[in-house]
C-alpha cells in the first residue's frame, strides 16, 4: 500500500503542470527582487531569455550582417515557440525557424527541441524543400556561431545557468547602448545588476563576460565579451520591450546586436510582430509541419 | 679662350673653400636624415604589378584574402602526432592564432581550428562536429581521430601528413599587419612549444620578409668589410695615406647621400636597394681612382694648384661622359616594371649623381689645400709592379700584327661559345623554395618540408567571376568541375579543390554519406540550399575563402609539385586551351593566381625585358657616345668589349644551366652602364697622347700604363664592391653580386685588351685625326 501511494504521487509529481526551470516556476513572470544574490537574478535572467514565462512566441526576424567595408547582407525568417515545460518527456520548448529570404532559399526550415535536463542535447530537424527531405542534424556546438552572425550559439540559444558562475560587481544606471545599426540610444538610465560571468569550462573562447541585468524585468541588456587573454573583444546588446499580453508584463527581446571589435563585422536581428500566447499547437512543432510550408 | 673642362677646373678653385664647406653640411643633413632609415622588404615590390597574372593575384586577394599567409608546421622526431603533447602544441598554438592583434579568424586552417569540422552521416542525417577541440584522453580517442582524419580529405594530406608525422597550421593577416610583428610573434610562439621531441618549420610570405629583414643589417658588416678591401686596393695602388683617404671620404660621401635619398624618397632599405652604397661606394673610389691617379702625373711637373687645375680639365668629359652612361644605364632600368629594381636604379643613379661632384669638386679642392706630394711619394706610386708588366704585355696585343689577329680570334671563338651556350638558356627558377635565399636557409627548408608533406605551397589560382548568385547556378559549378577535372589530369598537380568539392561532400552528407551522391546536385536550388547552410552555420568570413558572400565570385585551387618552367608553361597552356575549347558562358575564368601565376609573370618579364633593356641601353650608349667624341664609329667601338662580356656571361649561364631569374634583369644595364667607363678613360687618354705626335706602340702604352692601370685597380675595385655581397646570407644578393663582379672584370679585361686591339687596327680618325707616326 505504501509503494501504490509512493508510486501515486510520483506520476502525480511527473503529470504535474508546474515544472520549474532552475527553481522558477514556468507560464510565470519572474523579476529580480532587492537583495537577490547574482545567481538568483542569472536565472530569472535565463528564464527571461527563453520566454519561459509563455505559453507561446512567435516573431518576425530581420538579420543585417555589416562587413567591416560597410556592405550588407540581408535575411529574414519567421520563429514560432511552444513552451512546453513537460516534466514527462524533458522538453523544454520546441522551436520552429523558417527563412522566408532570401527567396533562393525560402522555405527552409529547421524545428528544435529544447530539453530541461541541462546535460541533454537539442534535437534538430532540417528541412530542404528543394530535395523535399528532413535531416535529422546535430545542434551547433555552443561556440559555433549563431545563424553565421557575431555571436555563438550558447549565446542565442543554447547556454544554460548551470555553465558558468557569477559574481554581482555592482549595481548602476546603464549608460545606454548606441545602435551600431541606426544610432539610437537604447535604456539609457536602466537601472541594472552588473554581473560578472566566468565559463566553467577550461580553455574557452572566452574568459569572462560583463552582463548587466535589468533590474526591472530581469532581461540582459549588454554582454562585454572578452577573450582567453582577458581583452575585450565582443558586445552583445539586447534591446528589450514590454508587452502586456492579458495584463501580465512580458519582456521580449525586440533587437539583437552583436559587434565583433577585431574585425568589425557586426550582425543586427531585429524582431518584429511579436505575439505572445496565440494559442499554438504542439502538433505544429513537427516534421509534418516542415514538409507542409505554410510560409 | 678657355674651353668648358677649363673652365670648370677654374672655378673648382675659386670656389673651393665653399664647396669643401657646403659638401661637409650636405653630408650632414644626409646624415641626420638616416637616423631612421627603415630595414623593411616587401615582396610585393618584387612582383611586376600591372602584369595580367598580377592583376588576377590582386583580385584573388581582394576576394579571397590571402596576402598574409603563413604556414607553420609540427613535426614529431618519433611516433605520430596522435600524443597529448602534439595536440596539445597544436591546440594551445591554434589558440593563440585567434588571438593574435590583426589575424583573419576566418581563414584559420588547423586540425583544431573552428572550421574543421568531421561530418558523420547516415540514413537519418548527419552530425557536424569539431575535429578536435580537446585533447583525446585516451589511446581509443587517439584512434578514432586518426580515423577521422584519414576519412576527411581536406584534412589527410592537407593538414596532416600522410605518415601522420606532422601537422600543419595556416593562418593569414589583415593587409596592414607588418611583416615583423607576424616573424616575430610567430617565433615566439615556436620558441614557447619548442622541445626537443618537435621540430617546427614557418613558412610565408611575411616570413620570408621577416627573414630577409633579420639577414639585411648583416650586410652592414660585409660594408665595413668592402671598406677595408677598398683601403687595400687602394694603398696597393697609391702606397700613400692621401691615396687611400681622400678616394674613401669622396665616396663614402656620396653613398651617405645616395642612403640619405632612400628615407627622402620614401623608399627602405631592402635586398636591392642595400645594393646601391656598395655600388655607390665602389664606383665613387672608382672615379676618385682616376683622377688622383691623374693628379699624381700631374704633381711630378707643376705645382699642387695647377696640378689639380690640369687634373679636373683633363679629366672632365670621361668622367662626365662616365656619369652619365652610369645613369643611363640606371635610367634605363626604369622600364624594368618591377618596383624594387626601379627603386635600386633610382637610389643608384642619384649615387652615381653625388660621385660627379664628390669626385670631382670635393677631393680636388682638399687636394689643393695640401701640400703637393713629395717626389718618394709619386714614386712609390709610379713604381713598376705586376700589374705595369701585364699592361705591357696587353700592349704587344696592339703592336704586332700576329698577337692583333690572335686576340680577334680569340675573342670571336669566345663569341661562338657564348652564343652556343645563349641557346641553352633557362628562364625562371627551379628549385624549391624562394630565389632570394640560398636552399639550405631555414626558411626555404621550411618551405621544401612543408611542399613535400603537405601537398605543395606551389600554389596555382585560377579566379572565377560572374553575376551576383552565379556560383548557385548548376551549370556554372558543372563549368568548374570540368576545368578542374582537365587540369587534374596533369600529372604535376598534387591536388585540387574549389567550391564544387564542398556542394559535393554536402551533397553527400544529405544522402547518408553514399560514395555515389559525392555530385553536383541536379537543381540550383539545391546549391543555394547547400551554400545557405555553409554560410550559417559557419563565422562571419569563414567561408570566403572559398566563395564570395553575394556567391559571384569562386576559385580553383591547385597544388603543384613543382615550379619548374615547363610546369608552369602546361599548366597556363591547359588553361587557356580549356578555356577556348570551351568558351563557358555562366562564367569568367581568369588566370593565372597563386605562386605559380606570379613566377609566371616573372618569367615572362624577364624574357621580354631582357634582351629588350640590352638593346637600350646599347642605343642609349652609342647615341650618347657618338654624340661626344663626334664620331658614330667610337660608340660602336665602347660596345663591342660590353656586348662581348655580356655575351660571355648569358653563354656561361646557359652553359652551366644556372637559370635566369629576376636578380639577372638589372645586370646588362650595370654591366654596360659601369663598364663603359674603362673605355671611356682609355679614349679620352688615347686621344690626348695622340696629340703629342707619338707612334701607336707608344700612344698604346703610355695609355695602358697610366689609365690603364687606373682603370685596373677602379674596375678591381667596382668589381670587388659586388662581388663582396656573395658574403651575403639573401642569395639574390649574392648572385647579383657575384655575377655583376664577374661582369665587370671581364668588361675591364676587354677593354684592357680588346679596344686598344680594335683601335690599333681600325684607327679611328676620332682619336688619331691624322696624327700618328706610323
Amino acid at each position: 500500500m505504501k509503494k501504490l501511494i509512493v508510486l501515486i504521487c510520483g506520476l502525480i509529481f511527473l503529470s504535474a503542470p508546474a515544472s520549474f526551470a532552475q527553481g522558477l516556476e514556468y507560464f510565470k513572470v519572474h523579476k529580480p527582487q532587492a537583495g537577490m544574490s547574482a545567481e538568483d537574478i542569472m536565472r530569472i535572467k535565463y528564464f527571461n531569455k527563453y520566454s519561459l514565462f509563455a505559453q507561446d512566441y512567435e516573431s518576425i526576424g530581420d538579420v543585417v550582417f555589416v562587413e567591416k567595408s560597410g556592405a550588407q547582407r540581408n535575411r529574414r525568417f519567421l520563429r514560432q515557440r511552444i513552451i512546453l515545460g513537460r516534466s514527462s518527456d524533458d522538453i523544454a520548448y520546441k522551436d520552429l525557424v523558417m527563412f522566408t529570404a532570401p527567396t533562393s532559399v525560402k522555405g527552409l526550415a529547421t524545428l528544435t527541441w529544447n530539453y530541461m535536463n541541462p546535460e541533454r542535447d537539442q534535437d534538430v530537424w532540417l528541412w530542404l524543400p528543394s530535395l523535399r527531405k528532413i535531416r535529422k542534424v546535430s545542434s551547433g556546438q555552443a561556440d559555433d556561431s549563431f545563424m553565421g552572425g557575431d555571436f555563438t550559439v550558447e549565446e542565442i540559444t543554447t547556454r544554460q545557468f548551470e555553465d558558468e558562475t557569477y559574481a554581482m560587481l555592482r549595481e548602476e544606471n546603464f549608460q545606454g547602448y548606441t545602435s551600431v545599426f541606426d544610432g539610437t540610444l537604447y535604456h539609457k538610465d536602466e537601472p541594472c545588476y552588473v554581473i560578472e560571468c566566468r565559463p566553467k569550462r577550461d580553455n574557452w573562447y572566452y574568459s569572462k563576460r560583463i552582463t548587466y541585468v535589468s533590474k526591472d524585468f530581469g532581461g540582459n541588456i549588454l554582454d562585454e565579451i572578452y577573450d582567453a587573454n582577458g581583452q575585450l573583444c565582443r558586445t552583445l546588446f539586447r534591446g528589450w520591450i514590454i508587452i502586456d499580453v492579458d495584463g501580465k508584463p512580458y519582456a521580449a527581446q525586440n533587437r539583437v546586436e552583436g559587434h565583433d571589435l577585431r574585425s568589425g563585422h557586426k550582425t543586427i536581428i531585429i524582431f518584429d510582430d511579436i505575439k505572445f500566447d496565440q494559442g499554438q499547437k504542439e502538433s505544429n512543432f513537427s516534421e509534418k509541419t516542415l514538409k507542409r510550408q505554410k510560409w | 679662350m678657355q674651353n668648358i673642362p677649363e673652365r670648370f677646373a677654374e672655378m673648382v678653385i675659386r670656389y673651393r673653400l665653399l664647396f669643401i664647406a657646403s659638401f661637409i653640411l650636405i653630408s650632414i643633413f644626409f646624415a641626420f636624415t638616416l637616423r631612421d632609415l627603415k630595414i623593411d622588404t616587401q615582396i610585393q615590390d618584387f612582383i611586376p604589378q600591372r602584369h595580367p597574372f598580377i592583376k588576377v593575384q590582386e583580385s584573388l586577394i581582394k576576394a579571397f584574402g590571402g596576402l598574409n599567409q603563413v604556414s607553420l608546421a609540427i613535426e614529431v622526431k618519433e611516433g605520430d602526432i596522435f600524443n597529448p603533447f602534439t595536440l596539445g602544441k597544436v591546440i594551445r598554438i591554434t589558440n593563440q592564432l585567434y588571438l593574435m592583434e590583426g589575424i583573419n579568424p576566418s581563414r584559420i586552417s588547423s586540425i583544431s581550428g573552428r572550421k574543421t569540422k568531421h561530418v558523420q552521416a547516415d540514413a537519418e542525417g548527419f552530425r557536424i562536429t569539431r575535429l578536435l577541440r580537446d585533447v583525446p584522453p585516451d589511446a581509443e580517442g587517439m584512434d578514432a581521430l586518426r580515423r577521422k582524419i584519414i576519412l576527411n580529405p581536406n584534412v589527410y594530406i592537407r593538414m596532416v601528413s600522410k605518415d601522420f608525422k606532422s601537422t600543419l597550421i595556416q593562418a593569414d593577416f589583415e593587409a596592414g599587419v607588418s611583416s615583423k610583428y607576424i616573424f616575430k610573434q610567430l617565433n615566439k610562439i615556436i620558441e614557447q612549444e619548442k622541445d626537443s621531441r618537435h621540430n617546427f618549420y614557418l613558412a610565408g610570405r611575411p616570413i620570408l620578409e621577416g627573414w630577409l629583414n633579420q639577414y639585411l643589417p648583416k650586410m652592414l658588416k660585409v660594408l665595413f668589410f668592402t671598406v677595408l678591401v677598398i683601403a687595400v686596393i687602394l694603398y696597393l695602388t697609391f702606397r700613400s695615406k692621401r691615396g687611400v683617404i681622400l678616394p674613401l671620404l669622396d665616396s663614402t660621401m656620396a653613398t651617405l647621400w645616395a642612403l640619405g635619398m632612400i628615407k627622402i624618397l620614401g623608399f627602405k632599405l631592402d635586398p636591392t636597394t642595400m645594393l646601391a652604397p656598395f655600388l655607390n661606394l665602389a664606383l665613387g673610389v672608382s672615379h676618385s681612382l682616376h683622377s688622383m691617379k691623374r693628379y699624381y702625373e700631374e704633381a711630378k711637373e707643376h705645382q699642387t694648384v695647377l696640378a689639380v687645375k690640369n687634373t679636373v680639365s683633363s679629366l672632365f668629359t670621361p668622367a662626365v661622359a662616365s656619369v652619365i652612361t652610369d645613369g643611363l644605364g640606371f635610367l634605363s632600368l626604369l622600364l624594368i616594371p618591377i618596383a624594387t629594381i626601379r627603386h635600386m636604379a633610382l637610389v643608384c643613379g642619384l649615387g652615381v649623381l653625388f660621385n660627379f661632384p664628390t669626385s670631382f669638386i670635393f677631393t680636388p679642392s682638399l687636394l689643393s689645400y695640401q701640400k703637393k706630394p713629395k717626389i718618394l711619394e709619386i714614386r712609390r706610386e709610379e713604381r713598376h709592379t705586376i700589374i705595369d708588366r701585364l699592361l705591357k704585355r696587353f700592349t704587344w696585343f696592339s703592336i704586332y700584327t700576329p698577337a692583333r689577329r690572335g686576340v680577334v680570334m680569340g675573342f670571336l671563338l669566345l663569341s661562338l661559345i657564348g652564343v652556343f651556350g645563349l641557346n641553352r638558356i633557362i628562364i625562371g627558377d627551379n628549385n624549391p623554395g624562394s630565389s632570394h635565399l640560398y636552399q639550405n636557409s631555414r626558411y626555404n627548408i621550411s618551405e621544401k618540408f612543408i611542399n613535400e608533406q603537405f601537398g605543395g605551397t606551389n600554389t596555382y589560382y585560377i579566379f572565377l567571376q560572374g553575376e551576383a548568385d552565379a556560383l548557385q547556378d548548376v551549370e556554372a559549378l558543372k563549368e568548374i568541375d570540368s576545368l578542374q577535372g582537365y587540369l587534374k589530369k596533369n600529372p604535376q598537380v598534387g591536388a585540387a579543390i574549389s567550391i564544387v568539392d564542398y556542394i559535393k561532400g554536402l551533397n553527400m552528407a544529405m544522402f547518408a554519406g553514399e560514395r555515389r551522391y559525392f555530385a553536383i546536385p541536379k537543381n540550383s536550388r539545391t546549391v543555394a540550399e547547400y551554400l545557405f547552410l555553409y554560410d550559417i552555420s559557419s563565422h562571419p568570413g569563414d567561408f570566403e575563402p572559398v566563395v564570395s558572400y553575394d556567391y559571384s565570385k569562386a576559385n580553383i585551387k591547385l597544388d603543384l609539385k613543382d615550379h619548374k618552367t615547363a610546369t608552369i608553361n602546361k599548366i597556363i597552356k591547359r588553361t587557356k586551351d580549356w578555356i577556348e575549347e570551351n568558351q563557358p558562358r555562366k562564367l569568367k575564368f581568369l588566370y593565372a593566381g597563386g605562386d605559380i601565376g606570379i613566377l609566371a609573370a616573372i618569367n615572362d618579364i624577364i624574357k621580354h625585358s631582357l634582351i629588350s633593356n640590352i638593346l637600350i641601353i646599347g642605343f642609349l650608349v652609342i647615341t650618347y657616345i657618338s654624340f661626344t667624341f663626334g664620331s658614330f664609329f667610337a660608340g660602336l667601338l665602347l660596345l663591342i668589349p660590353l656586348f662581348f662580356s655580356i655575351l660571355i656571361i648569358f653563354g656561361l649561364l646557359g652553359l652551366s644551366s644556372t637559370s635566369i631569374n629576376l636578380e639577372m634583369l638589372p645586370l646588362a644595364s650595370l654591366s654596360m652602364g659601369f663598364g663603359i667607363n674603362y673605355g671611356l678613360y682609355i679614349i679620352n687618354r688615347m686621344r690626348q697622347e695622340a696629340k703629342k705626335r707619338r707612334t701607336l706602340g707608344k700612344i698604346v702604352k703610355e695609355t695602358l700604363l697610366t689609365t690603364g692601370k687606373a682603370d685596373f685597380f677602379s674596375g678591381t675595385i667596382v668589381a670587388m664592391g659586388s662581388i663582396v655581397c656573395i658574403f651575403s646570407a639573401i642569395r639574390l644578393q649574392a648572385r647579383i653580386g657575384m655575377i655583376l663582379g664577374i661582369a665587370l672584370l671581364l668588361n675591364m679585361f676587354t677593354t684592357l685588351i680588346l679596344l686598344p686591339v680594335l683601335i690599333s687596327i681600325f684607327r679611328p680618325k676620332f682619336i688619331f685625326r691624322g696624327a700618328l707616326k706610323r
